[in-house]
């Protein structure tokens, strides 16, 4: 089933496009990759709208007002702030669906590249077994020109330069990426460690697997910082900023600090 | 969003080191030496005893085997991808008690790495030798004869390299294709047929390397060309068989199948046999020129067939193991069925003493036996963990 409704379009797609797209690879990987976002974007603008929305509703003075009135009790502050949501029309899931939507189309990219990109026997018998047979002339692309300057996209590069964009596009994209405001310390701390974490996670994976792999990454993370500048106010300063990027909510008093004070 | 991709990712990539290919068989004695990922097994056919291993445990230098070793009287010659991720390859030739007698490495990572010598040295130096990186898997199976051996490399590079007597390791002579070599060179009297996915088939001087010529086929081709009466049959992935005059690669004729030609043909009394990854199998007079019969029974076909005086053998994809009459291309066992094994048949079986060894990808066990009946026999062997 996974084949049938993901790989196999996405793999039949990329060859199309390679066909048609003078047979240059990258090329082909950087279209490839737009044209998915593309079809992928009403998802992804949902998402986004979602996000925002949650932001907006976090930044509103009855959601602090209700922040401070039920700081003594977490269960009354989730139930009020479920009601509160509700009345706001804010989905807590909202920002989540459309991207778990976008998972398997992912993965199923990444399947679809490391076949195309076949370097050893076993992938290209594998994704001969892909194949539409009503595709033209596909025996005659194979195998495909994996060659785009000194890169072999089958291979990993040599000097290190598409890691390296990986890593700064994955970067951009995680700190101009808004952030709902957090009360927490932690939390903040948090969400800066996991944008560490995503663009180290990215570096390490760039140098190891095939540079196709990783122009595909590039591609699309250029293409969310773009898609994020049109559709939101950035932050662009952000991007050298090494803090925490979430707008700060005031916390609202501990219960020590509300005692100490009736205390007084 | 981008540590979900990431995750996205990673669940993809992640997990044990794939395999990149399946096992390789072959035959020294009744020793069968099957290649599979980070050791060579020499099994006793008859014992069902592991005789050695190389490297004697899987280790970080030698990297993963799959192609088909080469094997003579006094030599075995082994070709690795290297480690993970190096995408540079070695060749270790080995006496038949499987210990290491030399090795060679193909750039210089390589020969740092494994302590080998790099055949390439010289030529793959220069100013802006560290701005290319090259593809230097063993792509091949081995071919071994009269000391030499024969490969391919991923990058396209074909080497003939001495394998016994004096010298051993050193290279006798190189030549580059246009792209990947992944099918054993045919090695006839004195010339030495390879076949590369850039679409060519090249005879080769034996002694010299020199092309004598060359042939645009119009597809990769990734089978082992047959040579018979002078002609070589040779399977490409437009679903043409080509038959070439031997001495100048002029086409005779061609015959289309339904499907990539991946498997070498092979002929026998006037009759060419081969197969398409659609699980076609066909069987065309040489001499008319005409199908004699054509037939499908299982799934996809990778392997070349393997023949007797009266039967055809082959493995598919879903693990059958098919027997056919030559005559008329019928079921000799009845049932296709009849011989369903856990894994994926992608090499060809091995005849030895009225028993089939198969090596099943990701099957459980790594080689299986049956007799030509299609019985089982006690042969059912893994490398224990």
């Amino acid at each position: 089933m996974w084949d049938l409704l993901i790989l196999d379009p996405l793999l039949n797609l990329l060859l199309v496009l390679y066909q048609l797209l003078f047979q240059n690879f990258a090329l082909t990987i950087i279209v490839f990759t737009i044209l998915l976002r593309l079809l992928t974007f009403p998802l992804t603008y949902q998402q986004l709208k979602a996000s925002k929305k949650m932001t907006e509703f976090q930044q509103s003075d009855a959601y602090k007002k209700m922040q401070e009135k039920y700081a003594d009790d977490k269960q009354k502050l989730s139930q009020e702030q479920m009601k509160l949501m509700q009345q706001a029309g804010v989905n807590p899931l909202g920002g989540c669906l459309p991207l778990l939507i976008q998972f398997p189309v992912l993965i199923g990219l990444y399947q679809a590249l490391n076949q195309a990109m076949a370097t050893s026997p076993l992938q290209l018998f594998e994704m001969s077994r892909h194949l539409y047979p009503f595709l033209p002339n596909v025996s005659a692309l194979i195998p495909l020109n994996n060659n785009f300057f000194w890169i072999n996209l089958g291979l990993p590069d040599p000097l290190f330069v598409i890691p390296a964009l990986a890593v700064i596009t994955t970067w951009i994209q995680s700190r101009i990426m808004p952030t709902p405001p957090s009360a927490d310390p932690n939390a903040a701390s948090m969400t800066q460690t996991m944008a560490f974490t995503s663009t180290l996670m990215v570096g390490m994976f760039s140098l190891q697997v095939a540079s196709g792999l990783t122009l595909y990454w590039i591609v699309g993370n250029i293409f969310g910082i773009v898609q994020q500048a049109l559709t939101s106010k950035v932050q662009w300063r952000n991007i050298l900023s090494f803090g925490s990027t979430a707008a700060a909510v005031p916390a609202p008093e501990t219960t020590g600090k509300k005692k100490k004070k009736r205390n007084q | 969003m981008g540590l979900l991709i990431t995750l996205a990712l990673g669940l993809a990539a992640c997990g044990a080191a794939p395999a990149t290919g399946w096992p390789g068989l072959a035959l020294s004695g009744e020793i069968a030496i099957i290649a599979n990922g980070p050791q060579i097994y020499a099994l006793n056919t008859n014992t069902s005893l592991t005789e050695w291993s190389f490297p004697l445990t899987a280790d970080n230098i030698t990297g993963a085997f799959y192609v088909e070793p080469g094997i003579s009287d006094e030599a075995i010659v082994v070709g690795s991808e290297g480690p993970a991720n190096t995408y540079s390859g070695l060749v270790y030739g080995l006496d038949l008690g499987g210990k290491q007698q030399w090795c060679i490495a193909f750039d210089a990572a390589g020969a740092q790495r494994s302590g080998c010598p790099n055949v390439n040295g010289a030529e793959s130096a220069g100013l802006l030798s560290f701005a290319s990186r090259v593809d230097t898997r063993v792509a091949s199976g081995i071919a071994l004869s009269e000391g030499v051996a024969y490969l391919g490399l991923a990058s396209g590079q074909v080497l003939a390299v001495n394998a016994s007597g004096s010298g051993t390791g050193t290279k006798v002579w190189t030549f580059q294709a246009r792209h990947s070599v992944w099918a054993t060179p045919l090695v006839a009297e004195d010339t030495v047929y390879i076949v590369s996915l850039d679409h060519h088939i090249y005879a080769l001087d034996r002694a010299t390397g020199e092309a004598r010529w060359q042939k645009d086929l119009g597809a990769a081709v990734a089978g082992t060309p047959a040579l018979a009466d002078n002609l070589l049959y040779v399977g490409s992935f437009d679903k043409t068989l080509h038959v070439l005059e031997a001495n100048t690669g002029e086409e005779q004729w061609t015959f289309t199948a339904t499907n990539w030609i991946w498997g070498g043909p092979v002929v026998q009394d006037g009759v060419v046999y081969f197969n398409d990854i659609s699980g076609n199998i066909f069987a065309v007079n040489t001499t008319a020129r005409a199908e004699v019969w054509s037939k499908k029974y299982g799934g996809a076909l990778r392997a070349s067939p393997r023949l007797t005086a009266d039967t055809l053998y082959i493995g598919d994809y879903d693990g059958r193991l098919l027997a056919l009459n030559l005559s008329d291309g019928s079921l000799k066992w009845g049932e296709a069925d009849r011989v369903k094994m856990t894994g994926k048949l992608l090499d060809t079986p091995i005849l030895l003493d009225g028993k089939l060894l198969l090596a099943p990808f990701q099957g459980d066990n790594l080689i299986v036996g049956y007799t030509t009946e299609g019985g089982p026999t006690a042969l059912a062997w893994k490398p224990s963990k």
